[in-house]
């Protein structure tokens, strides 16, 4: 299984995006910063972006390659597939519940 | 003659250096707008250019002001999209002027503080929607043109308006004013960034606390670097705000206000061990890397239980690279092709 990184933001190669992942319109921001409005992006390539309703997020580029591009991180070529897209996560040690509840997504 | 021989004189580096360093300090100005330069130039764009009788100039000193004074005016979608239009074909057109990429080129450096935090949720957002921090580049472009080879002159006196004041707003017989900054001060690479206080004021006294164009509490401004220690940094939820109080404070120094130990290290990262007043151990992951910006590193909160990692817990959860991959979301036989 092919893994590209960038940042906080991996893209994970998968088989085929789940029948039940709905297209999402606009801009092919896969995710952005709170504090800096940074954000990785398609900038080149024909590529689509697709979420499921437990917001997990798949990217499917059409092109050759789609350029994954951040204000701050080096560019990553991403080549024709289908794409999981993950946050990095980390553990939130103030919550009591010391389970999955205990994780969260690395917000930037 | 070639037109590219023709404006040799006036493209050569210092002129072009003149240039940018002219915008490079209206970007960062806080000398108080003349207003009533301003208000001409308003006045004369409205009817020389728009073919219209000039606005009502109501000035303000921050967008909070602003706010208030624009209750009640409609909003003058016209000519907000008649004076963007006027500067784009502009552009557009000099881009292939002989004059433009050795212009571009001078230009390339050139940003705005502000417009680089342009996030819908940025205390800036409203003056970045207009105002010479928008297009800063493609207007400092439009000037070179405008003022020393004397092409599109009608632009002139807006151009003195951009780069005179900080934003505005358009309103139908109105226009509002936004005046300059009192304090805005940067890093080299154009950031809003202080240590020791205010990055960004307004001059009704409206200030931002940023650390390297990360907008941060005011307490972590203020704090001397010994009063922040590893414990606050572990307890920031926002990794952008860890990241800038490292920085500040560096990482050796915060490493000495805990105790802690080297569980395992891998690539340049490690996984750590603290000991923390009222929760015992606590692990981290510290992670460098070099990005466009330069070097950084930060530490990641990871669990220290294999109970708390979850469904898919690492093999082994002492080994630096394998909790590294879990943060990742990453399977056993997921294969690094690309890591920036």
């Amino acid at each position: 299984m092919k893994a590209y990184r960038q940042g906080d933001v991996s893209i994970m190669a998968v088989n085929r995006v789940p029948k039940q992942a709905r297209k999402v319109r606009g801009e092919l921001v896969l995710a952005r910063g709170e504090v800096t409005g940074h954000a990785h992006r398609i900038v080149e390539g024909q590529a689509f972006l697709y979420r499921l309703a437990t917001g997990i997020l798949y990217l499917r580029v059409l092109s050759e390659f789609a350029k994954l591009y951040h204000e701050e991180h080096g560019d990553i070529l991403l080549p024709k597939g289908e794409y999981e897209i993950r946050r990095q996560r980390e553990f939130d040690w103030r919550k009591t519940g010391r389970d999955e509840g205990g994780l969260r997504y690395v917000t930037d | 003659m070639s037109q590219t021989k023709k404006y040799r004189g006036m493209l050569t580096s210092s002129a072009l250096g003149e240039h940018r360093d002219r915008w490079e300090r209206i970007a960062l100005s806080t000398n108080p707008a003349n207003r009533s330069e301003i208000e001409s130039n308003v006045g004369e764009f409205y009817r020389d250019t728009l073919k219209c009788d000039p606005p009502k100039c109501v000035w303000v000193d921050s967008p909070r002001q602003a706010n208030r004074a624009r209750k009640g005016l409609a909003y003058d979608w016209d000519a907000g999209k008649i004076i963007d239009n006027r500067l784009n074909d502009a552009s557009v057109k000099l881009q292939t002027h002989a004059a433009a990429r050795l212009l571009g080129r001078a230009l390339a450096e050139v940003h705005h503080p502000l417009y680089s935090d342009r996030r819908s949720r940025s205390p800036f957002w409203d003056v970045t929607q207009y105002g010479v921090n928008r297009h800063l580049r493609s207007y400092a472009f439009l000037d070179f043109f405008v003022t020393k080879i004397g092409l599109f002159k009608s632009l002139k006196p807006w151009l003195t308006v951009l780069s005179g004041c900080g934003g505005f707003w358009f309103h139908k017989g109105t226009i509002v004013l936004l005046d300059t900054p009192e304090i805005l001060r940067a890093d080299d690479q154009h950031r809003l960034h202080c240590e020791g206080g205010p990055a960004f004021r307004y001059r009704d006294g409206l200030e931002y606390y940023f650390l390297h164009g990360i907008k941060v509490p005011r307490k972590y401004v203020f704090a001397e670097t010994n009063e922040i220690g590893m414990t606050e940094v572990l307890q920031e939820r926002n990794a952008e705000v860890r990241l800038a109080l490292i920085s500040k404070v560096g990482f050796s120094r915060l490493l000495g206000t805990v105790r802690h130990w080297t569980i395992s290290e891998a690539h340049g990262n490690s996984l750590i061990e603290f000991r923390i007043k009222g929760v015992q151990f606590l692990r981290a992951l510290h992670v460098r890397w070099q990005d466009k910006t330069g070097q950084k590193e930060t530490v990641i909160p990871v669990p220290s239980r294999r109970s708390e990692f979850g469904a898919d817990c690492p093999e082994d959860i002492d080994d630096c690279e394998q909790v590294r991959r879990w943060t990742l979301g990453w399977p056993k036989e997921a294969m690094a092709v690309v890591e920036t």
